[in-house]
């Protein structure tokens, strides 16, 4: 069994998927091709992961962690105005899949919440405009203290 | 002062003609293009090479079409950032002039 936290970017790329109308990666550091179908495409990956308080929330069984996943939305286009807008139509489209069920439909998540978004990003350099938008989630989630799967 | 005048409007001409040439001849090896836009049409050399975009961590796998034309091409039709034209039966705008200061300019494209 995979530790949770990969069980939680795995379940959020699913819940995602069926929800957003491009391809969903888990990964981000690699090139995607134009004509291929690759965009307009979500890669989901994890960030950071804290325990959400300076005690760890823990007892002699257990520990809580806030982990952080990351949306990052690629779009192509040809106007900055229609590039923007279907940047926030993905966010929405993530939102709406994120929050459809805030446990993930995983046992040992508590809760998932919002964590804001970075101003988006936009590259002006080849035949198409593309764009990219950060968004933020946090998974609140429990693990034994023992065994992190 | 007139006749310094004359030769030099002759001499920017004649290097204009040159340059015409060299681009039609360049253009038979490969590239060479028509260009139409609403105010006329002119000679150029079309390339669209790979770019990269990055965002991010992540590279956009991108074309960066181009034309290499004559600068008095650019001014006597009056192209401007965002004209319309069209290569080789795809439409384009203009995304950037970039004049050389010696009678050529490359124009960069977008969709």
């Amino acid at each position: 069994m995979s530790h949770r936290a990969e069980q939680i970017i795995t379940a959020a790329r699913e819940a995602i998927a069926a929800e957003f109308r491009g391809a969903v990666y888990e990964h981000r550091a690699f090139s995607m091709l134009e004509d291929e179908g690759e965009l307009p495409a979500v890669s989901v990956d994890y960030g950071a992961d804290d325990p959400p308080d300076d005690d760890g929330a823990s007892n002699f069984a257990f520990f809580d962690s806030l982990l952080t996943v990351e949306t990052a939305i690629y779009i192509r286009g040809t106007e900055e105005s229609t590039v923007k807008k279907d940047l926030l139509d993905a966010r929405r489209a993530i939102h709406v899949a994120l929050m459809a069920d805030r446990t993930l439909g995983l046992p040992f998540v508590i809760d998932t919440r919002y964590g804001g978004a970075d101003a988006p990003e936009f590259n002006t350099d080849g035949e198409y405009l593309a764009g990219l938008l950060v968004c933020r989630w946090l998974v609140h989630y429990r693990m034994n203290i023992s065994d992190p799967s | 002062m007139r006749m310094a005048n004359d030769q030099e409007s002759a001499q920017a001409a004649a290097m204009d003609c040159l340059l015409l040439r060299m681009i039609r001849a360049c253009g038979k090896a490969g590239g060479g293009v028509t260009v139409t836009t609403s105010q006329g049409a002119f000679s150029a050399i079309f390339d669209n090479e790979y770019v990269p975009q990055t965002l991010g961590a992540l590279e956009v796998e991108s074309r960066g079409p181009a034309l290499t034309c004559r600068t008095s091409d650019v001014e006597r039709l009056g192209l401007q950032k965002d004209a319309e034209l069209t290569v080789r039966g795809e439409t384009y705008r203009v995304r950037k002039h970039e004049p050389d200061g010696t009678g050529l300019s490359v124009l960069l494209l977008r969709r």
